[in-house]
This record gives C-alpha cells, structure tokens and sequence, in this order.
C-alpha cells in the first residue's frame, strides 16, 4: 500500500497544500497572539465532579422540589450562601490545549483550556426551588484561567446570622497571636508615630494569612475562610461594639493599604482586601464604633 | 553464598516495594444505614463529622473514597483550593442523610460524583 503524496483521484487536497496551510497558520499565530488552540474531546479535569451536565438541570423541579429533593438526587453541593437560599454545583472540563508560539515550555504540560460548567438553584424561604439555570463559562475565545471567584463572590450578598450583608470582599486575614494585654500603646498612635505598619505592633511578622472573604453587617465584622461552607459559623466573628479602634496600615500583600482593628480587650486583626478598598471599609466601621468612655 | 545472599536481597527488596497499607475501604461501611430506624448519633458515631450541614442539621452530607480491591468506602474530607474551587478527586460518591425533627434518619441516597 502506497501513500499518494501528490494527491488523490477523489479532489481530496493534496499534502503538500497541507503543510503549506500549517505553515502559514503557524507564522499567523507568531506574528499575531503567539498562540494556537488546539480543540481537544472534552474531558473532565482531576479533582472536577462528574455528575454535573446541561440534563441535570431538568432533574430539577421549580416549584416542587425542596433542598432535600436538590441534594439526594445531585449530592452535596460544592457551594452555598450564608442564608442556605442559594446553593451551586460546578464541574472543570477541560476544552481545547493551548501552544505558544516561542516560548520554552521546559517540556512540561501545554497549558489547558478549561471550561467552568455550573448549576445555580435559587430557593425560597421554605427551601422549595424557585429557579435554576445552567451556565458555561470559558470558551476559545474567552478563556478564563482560574475558578471564576465572582460565583463565590456572588452568593455573599444576602445575609448572614439574619442579618443583611452591607459590603463583603475577598481579604486576607493576619491573626495577631500574643497581641494579648501586651500592646501598651494605641495601635493607631504606634502607627501615626510612623513606627512601621502594624504587624510588628501585632508580633505578626511570623504569622500566615488566611484567606476568605470579610463581610460586614450592620452590627457585626464576619471573616469566612475559603475552606469552610458559607452557612458555618464564621471563622471570626467581631461585633463593632467590641472594637476599640480601626485604622490604616500597610498592606503585606500588595502596595496599598490594609485595614487594622483592635479590640476593646486588646486583640488585634489585620485585613488585606482584594476587592473593596480598605480605607472605604474603614470608615464604615469607624462609623459603626461607639466612642470609648474616657477612663475605662 | 554471596551470589545467593544478593539475589535474597534483591527479591527482597523487591517485594518491599510491592507491600501496601492496610485496605482504607469497608464494604460495610453503609451497613447500618436504615431510614426510619438510625439516629443522627448512630450516623457521627459511625462516620465521624459530616463534610456538610444543611437546614441546621437536618440535611449532613459526607464524602466517600472508593477503594476497587475490596470494593470498600471510607470516608475523606472535604476539599477545597483558596479560590474555592471545589475538589472530588479522592471521593467518588457524595452520601446525603435526611433527619426528621427526632433526628432520625428518613431519607438518604448514595450519589455517584465521579464515574
């Protein structure tokens, strides 16, 4: 059996056409993005769920099932509001390789392409569905390279403890360890003195974030983990009326600023936004601190 | 002799390298789930925490591992990256446990996550 590189009798383009095709798509992609897609079967990502697809949103009744109904047909979800009203499965596939053109991958892997899948079911007061809908999110075109943290971000913005969420943001907590009794200043005053930025204040330089998102209610400052469901208790819990003070410092995280607290029993917190800004939630806390009576 | 106590030493070694743990996986493990009958303290006392709470309490759900040797379960944690990306890759069932006011189980389904 003989390969006719010159063509075949049934119009079928000849070979050297195609190298001439992959040539020039080669050199467009170099003088262009750098980059060529290559689509690939549609696979699930490691670690990605596997019962999750645009026929699972049809299990689901608007009106008839319950939160039960959701959970024993899909399993546990992978995210929930506070307030249980809202819960999301997700699925990762993966769509499409992606090559760029000049650059020394070291041989590792070609970056993937993936594709987020999601199923959101919104719920009533009495846990009946009320909607649901099924998304897809990253395509060739519009390629997204992370977990799209806006669909946690999204499902803050009800309540939390029955109460209604006023500003939330993805942040960094530095818990201050041994800030005990052991501050003898002000912490504001140490930093106005321009002694720094309020870890040392804080015996924090050894100390490690954690991430998660801080939530503020009209009474309370939530922190959430990212590890930990939303409708838990949250990670830290500080009523304003507890606080002694609130102020800037610097951020350890990125050029701008950071939000320190400290409470009226001399802990303190230090918060790295990713979102909101820092001064903004600083005032709004400012606002929400009753003035300290002179002489306690 | 020395030919003989290097290829007792290889096979050996050998042989170590094929030594496994001991099975995680119980093919009983769901055993004593009966709806109508188990207590929410049967359910903790024989799987520890659950991985998830819903409907203050009313609804736990826990993650199962899946091991094919003995086609046993066992149960994992939850996990997940610090963006909140969730991740199934050491369970393969999600197993979601109804409780009524008495907390006794009324309903339960073994959910098949990863195929």
């Amino acid at each position: 059996m003989s390969f006719d590189i010159h063509g075949s009798e049934f119009g079928a383009p000849r070979l050297q056409t195609w190298f001439v095709l992959l040539l020039l798509t080669v050199v467009f992609a170099g003088l262009t993005s750098g980059c060529i897609l290559i689509p690939t079967p549609h696979y699930y990502d490691t670690g990605s769920r596997q019962n999750l697809t645009a026929q699972s949103t049809n299990l689901i009744q608007p009106g008839v099932d319950t939160i039960e109904d959701v959970l024993l047909k899909l399993g546990e979800p992978d995210n929930v509001s506070p307030d249980e009203r809202r819960i999301s499965y997700s699925s990762k596939k993966i769509i499409g390789l992606m090559i760029v053109i000049g650059v020394d991958t070291d041989g590792s892997e070609l970056p993937d392409i993936p594709q987020y899948h999601f199923l959101d079911i919104t719920l009533d007061n009495q846990g009946v569905v009320t909607h649901r809908e099924f998304t897809k999110v990253g395509t060739y075109l519009k390629q997204v390279e992370t977990f799209p943290r806006e669909r946690i971000d999204r499902l803050l913005t009800n309540s939390i403890g029955g109460e209604e969420i006023i500003a939330s943001s993805r942040a960094a907590w530095f818990p201050c360890p041994g800030s005990d009794g052991s501050i003898p200043e002000s912490a504001l005053t140490t930093i106005s003195r321009g002694l720094g930025h309020g870890f040392g204040l804080c015996g924090a330089p050894g100390n490690q974030p954690v991430f998660g998102c801080l939530m503020l209610t009209g009474s309370t400052l939530n922190f959430m983990k990212t590890t930990q469901w939303l409708n838990e208790p949250p990670a830290l819990s500080l009523r304003y009326d507890s606080l002694a003070e609130c102020g800037l410092c610097e951020s350890r995280l990125h050029s701008g600023s950071a939000l320190i607290v400290r409470t009226k029993d001399n802990h303190c917190c230090i918060f790295d936004f990713d979102g909101i800004s820092a001064q903004s939630t600083c005032d709004l806390i400012q606002g929400k601190i009753k003035p300290t009576q002179p002489g306690k | 002799m020395k030919t003989k106590f290097l290829a007792v030493l290889i096979l050996t070694l050998t042989l170590v390298g094929c030594v496994t743990g001991p099975s995680k996986g119980r093919a009983d493990l769901l055993n004593f789930l009966a709806d109508n009958q188990t207590t929410k303290e049967e359910v903790i006392l024989n799987l520890g925490q659950p991985s998830g709470r819903f409907e203050s309490e009313k609804i736990l759900t826990y993650r199962l591992g899946y091991e094919s040797g003995n086609k046993g379960c066992y149960v994992v944690e939850r996990v997940s990256s610090w963006s909140g990306e969730p991740f199934w890759a050491n369970a393969r069932y999600s197993l979601v446990l109804v409780f009524d006011g008495q907390n006794i189980l009324r309903k339960h389904s073994l959910v098949e996550v990863l195929r």
